[in-house]
This record gives structure tokens, sequence and C-alpha cells, in this order.
């Protein structure tokens, strides 16, 4: 589903955000990405749905190019940030409209997923608010369902779990499965391990824009927890 | 006061900041367009003011040209004041500051001192020349103008002070009605007719004013702050000084105490649960497009620095409909080639085309909706680049909402003005044409500097509706473009007859429609690789 190869991305003045990245996310898989702050998680994230380009390699999702065809590879995928910032003045449910719009969501296909994850994740009644009043948390969701409304074939989420409550975070878990099930694909950042090693099924570890170790969490891991592999590697290297 | 330097010289450090960031060469072209557009606004409005006090001095009214410099710097900066007041206050660093042991008062203090100081230089650029005059042509001393100098400072406060009695009214309108908007709308409709009305033709009223100095004097008492104000210039009188430091510092001080007391976080708390939810479906293009509209609807700040010419457009169409045409006079004449030519017989047909061309060519020019566009986006915009939108669809948007903002508006005002001045169809037609291609490439040229100097890192979104550097470079650019096109229709005025009217027309459309399509090919290739190079 998502193929990147040797990617690497240099940012002005030289810093090096992702250094010949090579990974591929297959159809029904999770996939978590971890590493500490600046390793090049979120560098990789945006190269993949189109907010940054990159000067080697490639990026396929679905065989689409994201070089080459981005409006393709974008409209089989859906992008959660770290932090959604989002049209403040419009409401919740202005904004889900504009992206069904965008992703063509018949109308009675959208009403129904809208209110089904919005009453999931129970923000149903926020909806006609104003973006502008939400908490962190009730954007982080907002942002979640935009994400699953088109259906796409794959989802990239940076830190997804960040400011959602533990009913939210264990809903948008079981969202996540369900998803995978049903044969999409999720490529997703967090530093929150005991969560990546619940939920992967494979799983990267990148430090200073290079991966350091990538396969299935037994491949990872072995018999010792995420959190000593991760320590020992992300020292180590 | 130690925080308040400190938010200031934050403010200060934060506006070099934003300038610089693109390195010394568009800083410098950006600070001398910035000098030069400060120039010919000192230029105008000094002339204005010392045209006007030489007409009252010369008829024995020292004290009344002063009396109308002060008006005059007021009205203006009342005008600025009211079209800033209708901004929301609350930066997104306002949360920020106030968790900091910053008093709200200093917080206040530094988000007004820039109005303050553009206030200060307005009532300079109209007092100082006056005061001047009155000094060397009239019965003036150094004194007197020392004393200018001193009421320079002060007379800003006042304006200040009721622009924010204003934008406390209108904050109160847009919390307890959906009218808010509206109603700060027309407020700064009808302050800009004012001065659209009073300040072009203070000379001529100046010039026909026919009154004695004991009439002059008891208009002046008839607005006793104005008066005082006066007096304290003209006389040094001790009593008429000591009110006018009351009249100004302590409303001043008082507007900023219940400004601060009122300053709190963001607080968006209305309740729309029980409010019916509606699903509409539309084109990916058309969600684009009423997504941009969305935003421009949403931000009294964007609609009141855009919908100027728009509005100023509307109200000389109304003004020469209810005042009937201008009369050309014969004594309106021009040397040329050792010959006087008669202007009034100039002005008939079609030529009156070339005049509204003129005109609505620089209302067009001052319609900036597209400089601050992109930068508009701000942090937001993972989102479009993140969509499967084409950028080309994203850019196009934005000059969608500029056409849509000012070519109705300018479509409607032709035909009116073409009737009442006897056109015709076809110069009509080719006012519309002329006019609406200009427009749309003065958006073009806007879109372009919005893009060179994109700032997605605002913490209010004046910072590039207001004073952007993308929003300077476009304004001085856009004046020349309509300066120059509008010279070429001049000269065609002077000439006269059909085949110049006509063939001015002709070769101004074809003029701005190449230039419209080498916008078109900058913002299709340069255009689209910047935006997708953008990151939040």
């Amino acid at each position: 589903m998502l193929k990147i190869y040797h990617m690497t991305k240099t940012y002005p003045g030289g810093k090096v955000g992702a250094d010949d990245v090579t990974l591929e996310v297959k159809k029904g898989e999770i996939y978590g990405f971890i590493g500490h702050n600046g390793a090049g998680k979120t560098t990789t994230i945006k190269a993949i749905v189109g907010l940054h380009d990159f000067e080697q390699g490639s990026i396929t999702i679905d065989g689409v190019s994201v070089k080459d065809d981005p409006i393709k590879a974008k409209s089989i995928l859906a992008y959660i940030p770290d932090n959604p910032d989002l049209y403040d003045n419009l409401s919740g449910l202005q904004f889900l409209n504009f992206v069904a719009d965008v992703f063509r969501v018949p109308k009675d296909v959208r009403k129904e997923r809208i209110e089904k994850y919005a009453e999931d994740l129970e923000i149903l009644n926020a909806l006609n608010n104003q973006i502008a009043s939400y908490s962190h948390g009730m954007k982080q969701k907002l942002a979640i369902i935009s994400a699953f409304l088109h259906d796409p074939k794959l989802l990239i989420m940076d830190e997804p779990f960040v400011g959602l409550d533990p009913k939210s975070a264990f809903i948008v878990k079981k969202m996540m499965r369900d998803f995978c099930d049903k044969g999409s694909a999720i490529f997703f950042s967090t530093h929150v391990l005991e969560v990546a090693e619940k939920l992967c099924d494979k799983i990267a570890i990148i430090k200073n824009g290079k991966l350091i170790s990538s396969g299935t969490m037994e491949e990872v891991k072995g018999d010792a927890s995420l959190e000593e592999v991760f320590l020992e590697l992300t020292e180590e290297a | 006061m130690r925080t308040l330097l400190i938010l200031l010289r934050t403010e200060f450090l934060s506006l070099v900041n934003s300038m610089n960031r693109k390195g010394k060469t568009p800083f410098i072209i950006a600070a001398v367009g910035l000098a030069l557009l400060g120039l010919f606004m000192i230029a105008m409005f000094g002339i204005i003011g010392a045209s006007t006090a030489y007409t009252l001095v010369k008829k024995d009214l020292p004290e009344f040209a002063i009396f109308v410099s002060l008006s005059l710097s007021m009205i203006i900066a009342l005008m600025f004041g009211v079209m800033n007041s209708t901004r929301d206050a609350r930066s997104s660093d306002t949360d920020m500051l106030l968790s900091m042991p910053i008093p709200k008062s200093s917080i206040v203090i530094s988000k007004l001192l820039g109005m303050y100081l553009l206030d200060v230089l307005c009532a300079a650029v109209m007092i100082l020349p006056s005061t001047a005059i009155v000094c060397l042509r009239g019965p003036g001393s150094e004194a007197l103008f020392l004393r200018s100098v001193l009421i320079v400072f002060l007379v800003p406060a006042l304006p200040l002070f009721i622009s924010l009695l204003i934008g406390s009214f209108i904050s109160f309108l847009r919390k307890a009605t959906k009218f808010g908007q509206i109603a700060a709308t027309f407020l700064s409709f009808a302050v800009l007719m004012v001065y659209m009305i009073v300040v072009p033709n203070l000379s001529g009223y100046a010039e026909k004013l026919d009154i004695t100095p004991a009439e002059a004097l008891s208009k002046m008492k008839a607005i006793p702050p104005f008066y005082w104000i006066t007096e304290a210039v003209y006389s040094g009188d001790a009593l008429c000084l000591l009110l006018t430091v009351l009249i100004t510092v302590i409303p001043m001080v008082l507007a900023v105490y219940i400004h601060a007391r009122g300053l709190n976080g963001v607080d968006f708390h209305a309740d729309n649960s029980k409010k019916a939810r509606t699903y509409k479906s539309a084109s990916p293009r058309k969600a684009v497009i009423t997504m941009e509209f969305r935003r421009y609807f949403s931000s009294m700040n964007y609609i009141m620095n855009t919908l100027v010419g728009s509005l100023f457009l509307v109200a000389a169409t109304v003004f020469l409909l209810i005042k009937g045409m201008p009369t050309i006079s014969v004594n309106e004449a021009v040397e040329m080639n050792g010959q006087t030519i008669d202007i009034a017989s100039r002005f008939s047909g079609a030529a009156w085309a070339l005049v509204w061309s003129i005109l609505i060519m620089f209302f067009a020019s001052i319609t900036y909706t597209t400089p601050p566009s992109v930068s508009l986006e701000g942090k937001r915009i993972w989102l479009n680049k993140s969509l499967p939108i084409s950028t080309r669809d994203i850019l196009f948007s934005k000059l969608i909402v500029s056409i849509m903002i000012f070519q109705p508006i300018s479509i409607i005002c032709s035909i009116v003005l073409s009737i009442i001045s006897g056109c015709g169809i076809a110069g009509c037609l080719l006012l519309i044409v002329l006019t609406s291609l200009a427009h749309l490439l003065f958006s073009m040229v806007g879109l372009i500097f919005g893009l060179v100097f994109v700032r997605l890192d605002w913490t209010n979104e004046a910072q590039v509706i207001k004073s952007g550097m993308g929003l300077v470079i476009t304004m001085i650019v856009n004046f020349f473009l309509a300066l120059f096109l509008s010279i070429g229709l001049f000269v065609a005025i002077i000439i006269g007859g059909n085949t110049a009217i006509f063939g001015a027309f002709a070769g101004e459309i074809i003029l701005v429609g190449g230039l419209c399509a080498g916008a078109y090919a900058i913002i299709t290739h340069y255009g689209v690789k910047k935006y997708e190079s953008l990151n939040g």
C-alpha cells in the first residue's frame, strides 16, 4: 500500500530530516513509527502526504507516485497531523462537509458516517459549534472523523492519541483495527511505546533521519519489551 | 513599565523579523516601497493641509486654519481607528501573555501603540504644515509652532478613544446579534463617506468660504473640545492647554483601563447542539471556493481592508447619481503645442467612459483580497496541501474571491455611470472590459506578491491583512500600474475624437490582457511551485 524507497529529505541549511529511508506498509497492516523528538518522524510523514518535497528516492501509495501524481495519491489517503490547526471560524459540521465535498462523498453516505463517528467519539452535539470553541482533544477527534470520512486506503497519523481522553483513545484504537481488518493500512507515529507494542503489526525506529530498525514486532523486539529495545537502539546508534 | 517595554521590544522584533525573513534584497525593496508610499501620503496630506491653511490665512482666518487642520487630522485618525477597531483585539498570543505576570494594561498599550503612532504621523502631516503657514504668512510665532508639535502627540488620543468605544460597541453587536458585521461595515462606510466628501473638497470649501473672523470664532466655539485644542495651539491659553490635556489623556487612560479589564482569553461558547445538522454536497472545486469565501466573510479585518475600493466606487456612483454629472467649465483648459485646448468640449459621450475607467481602475487597485490570502492559510496550510485539490485550483479560488468581491459592483456602477454620462453601449462595454481586465491584473499581482512575501507564522491575522509585506508591495505596484494606465487614457481625452478614445481603449485592453497573460503564466508556474514548497 505504501512504499518508501531510499527517500532523502534535506532542509535548507543542510539539516537532513530523512536519510535514505526505505520501508513498506502492506494492506491490512498497522505500521508504527517511533523515534525521539526531531528524529525525522514528522519529516517522513509530511513527505508521504505531500506537505514536503524530497530530493531523492520515491514514495508510492497503492502504486501511485506522490511526486508524479500527487492529486491521485492524496485522493486515496487521509492525514491527521500532530497538532490539527483547523478552520476556527467554521463549525465542525461545515468543516466535515468541506472535506466530504473534496473527496466527493455522497450526501447520504457522509451523513451516516459523520453521525456514526461523531456519536462514537462523543462530539455529535458539538458539531454545530465553532471549531474555535473546541478543546485540543475535540479538534483531534474532528480531524480523525474527517480522515475516516472518505474511507481511504491509507491513513497517515502523526501522534494520533495526543489530547484524547482514555475512552476516546480506546475507541480510536478500535476504529484503527477495524479499518485495517477491512484491507486498508495505517502508518502512524507515536511516543507511546505501550500503544505501539499492543496495536502495531510492524514497527520502524528512526534516529537522526535514518531507520535503525524495522520489521514485525517480533523481529524488532524479540523477547524484550519495546521500551528496552528502543532505548538500547537509540543510544547505540 | 518594565513589562511594557519588554512587550514593545517583542512586537518590534516580531515586525523586523517578519520583514527580514527573506534575506536582504526583498527587505530593501520593501523598505524603499514603504518609504515611497509614506512620502506620497505625507506629501498628499501635507499639501491638502497647507493649501487649505494658506487660503484661510489669506482671508485673515489664521485660527480657523488651525481649527480646520486639527479637525481634519481627527477625521482621518477616526477613519483609521474605526477600520482598526473592527478587528478582534485578541491575538493568538493573548492567552500566553495573560498567563504571564504582565499587567493587562501593558498588553493593551502594546497592541495600541502602532495605531497611536500612525495617528501621530497623520496629525503631524496635517497640523504642522498648517501651523507653519500660520507662522510664516500669518501672526504665528515659534512658540505657536512648538505648541502645535506638543498637540500632535496629544490629539490622536481623542479619535483613538472614540474608535475604541466604537470597537467595543461593534464587538457587543457581534456577540449580541448576527448583524454586528453588517453594522460595522455600514459604520465604516459612513466614516469613509465623510472622509471622501470632506477631504478632497477642503481647499475648495476654504476658497468659497466667506465669513468674518467673528463668525469663524462662533463656529469654532460651537464645538468646545476642538475650540479648546485650537486655542491651546493658537494663543497658548493655559486653561485651554489644561483642558486639552484632560480631554485627550483622561479618556485614553480610561479606555486602556476598561479594555484591560475586559481582556480575557478566547471564549467562544455558543451552544448550538440543538440546531439541526445540515449536510450539503458540492464539487471539490466549489468546496474550495466556498471555503475561501467563508474565510473572507468570517474576518471583519479582512473585509474592512479589502472592501474600501468597492465602497468608494459605490459612494462615488451614488454621489454622482444624486448630484448629477460634474460641469466642466471652459476655465479648465490646457496648453498644448502653444494652443489652448478647451477641455469642456472634450468631455462628451464616450470620453466619459475613459474618465470612469480611470476612476474604477484606481478603486480596483485598492481591493487587496489576494495579497494576504496565501498567508492567511497560516498553520492550517497542511489541510489544503494534504487534500486531493490541485494547487492551481487553490490559487484560483483566491482570485475568484477577489473577482466576486469587486466585479459585480464594478459592472453595476459602470452601467449606472455610463447611463448618467451618456457613454453609449460601445463605451459602456469597453469600460467594463477594460476595468474587469485591470482588476484581474491587480488581483493577480497581489497573489504573486502574496506568494513572494508569504508569512504563515502570524499570531494575529492583522499582521498579514494590514501590514504584510506582500500587501505593501502590491499597493505600490498597483498604484503605479493604475497611474500608468490612466495617463494613456487621459492623453486620449486631451486629443479627443472617437479614434483616440476607441484607440486608447483597444490599446489598453490589449496591453492589460497581455499583462494578465504574463501574470497567469507566473502564477501557474512560479506560484504553484512556491505554494507547494510552503510548510506551515
